[in-house]
């Protein structure tokens, strides 16, 4: 998928809720797209951008601190799988 | 300036949302869709009221006055947009309106001191844009600019049906007419290309 901006929005990863410190066990890539079962089940949003892009150790686990301002416009990809 | 209610229980022209979504592209990628979509904190409905009350009052929507979107525009923290930094989420840069402060003039009470540009955009004197000042008003919008140039439409069922939770306020008839006047305005300007 073509995608010039480095930011998007991450509702899950490997079926985990994700919350402000986060803490994940696989490095996160800038063009990563994260899984959603259905748009309804959305309840946190954030957004990493690239600067927070953590190293391509695979294996190693990262906590990152995000902030983000809501008040202003920001862009998400969702993934949805087709039924 | 504001009503906190909505005008006769309905949407309506100058009505106020949070949270609406612009989708960019939908992709189809094996068993999944990617959309790309931009999420605006808040926008103001700029589609002719009598057009959207035609829209409402046509319960079986089987008449063509029908209308398949409404015309939205997003408002803009004018303390993010005189820096030039309201867009900075998607990566895009805004013109700075800021000065020094011995040398321009405060921005409406805010401490931000802006210069003679920044004067003209806060008098409604730059087409392109329109300034709101909610900073007397019951709400919890900020003093907001509305760029016309970012308009785009979104299903007029939608924000009726599904987005009720998330309405803020409408504009009082006279501010809401006069916004819609410089919107008019700003879309039937002709632009001269340069001399070569």
């Amino acid at each position: 998928m073509e995608n010039n901006n480095d930011s998007f929005n991450i509702f899950h990863i490997d079926g985990n809720s994700l919350n402000n410190d986060l803490t994940f066990s696989q490095t996160i890539t800038k063009k990563q797209i994260v899984e959603l079962d259905n748009l309804n089940n959305i309840s946190e949003k954030h957004t990493l951008f690239s600067d927070q892009v953590v190293d391509e150790n695979p294996l190693e686990t990262k906590t990152e601190q995000l902030s983000y301002d809501y008040t202003k416009p920001h862009r998400e990809i969702l993934r949805v799988k087709q039924i | 300036m504001i009503n906190n209610e909505k005008n006769n229980n309905r949407l309506s022209q100058g009505d106020i949302y949070k949270n609406i979504t612009y989708i960019e592209k939908i992709n189809s990628i094996d068993d999944y869709l990617e959309i790309q979509q931009i999420v605006f904190p808040n926008v103001v409905v700029l589609t002719q009221d009598c057009d959207i009350q035609q829209h409402l009052s046509d319960v079986n929507k089987t008449k063509s006055s029908q209308l398949f979107s409404v015309l939205v525009a997003p408002l803009y923290n004018i303390a993010h947009f005189v820096h030039g930094e309201h867009l900075s989420n998607l990566k895009i840069e805004g013109e700075s309106f800021i000065s020094s402060k011995n040398k321009g003039k405060e921005l409406l009470n805010t401490g931000i001191y802006v210069n003679s540009k920044g004067i003209s955009l806060v008098n409604n004197e730059i087409p392109r844009y329109h300034v709101l000042d909610f900073s007397k008003e019951n709400t919890e919008l900020p003093i907001s600019v509305v760029d016309f140039k970012h308009y785009f439409s979104i299903s007029a069922d939608f924000l009726e049906k599904e987005k009720n939770e998330d309405f803020i306020c409408t504009l009082n008839p006279l501010y809401r007419e006069l916004l819609t006047q410089r919107f008019s305005n700003y879309l039937s300007r002709i632009g001269l290309p340069n001399p070569q």
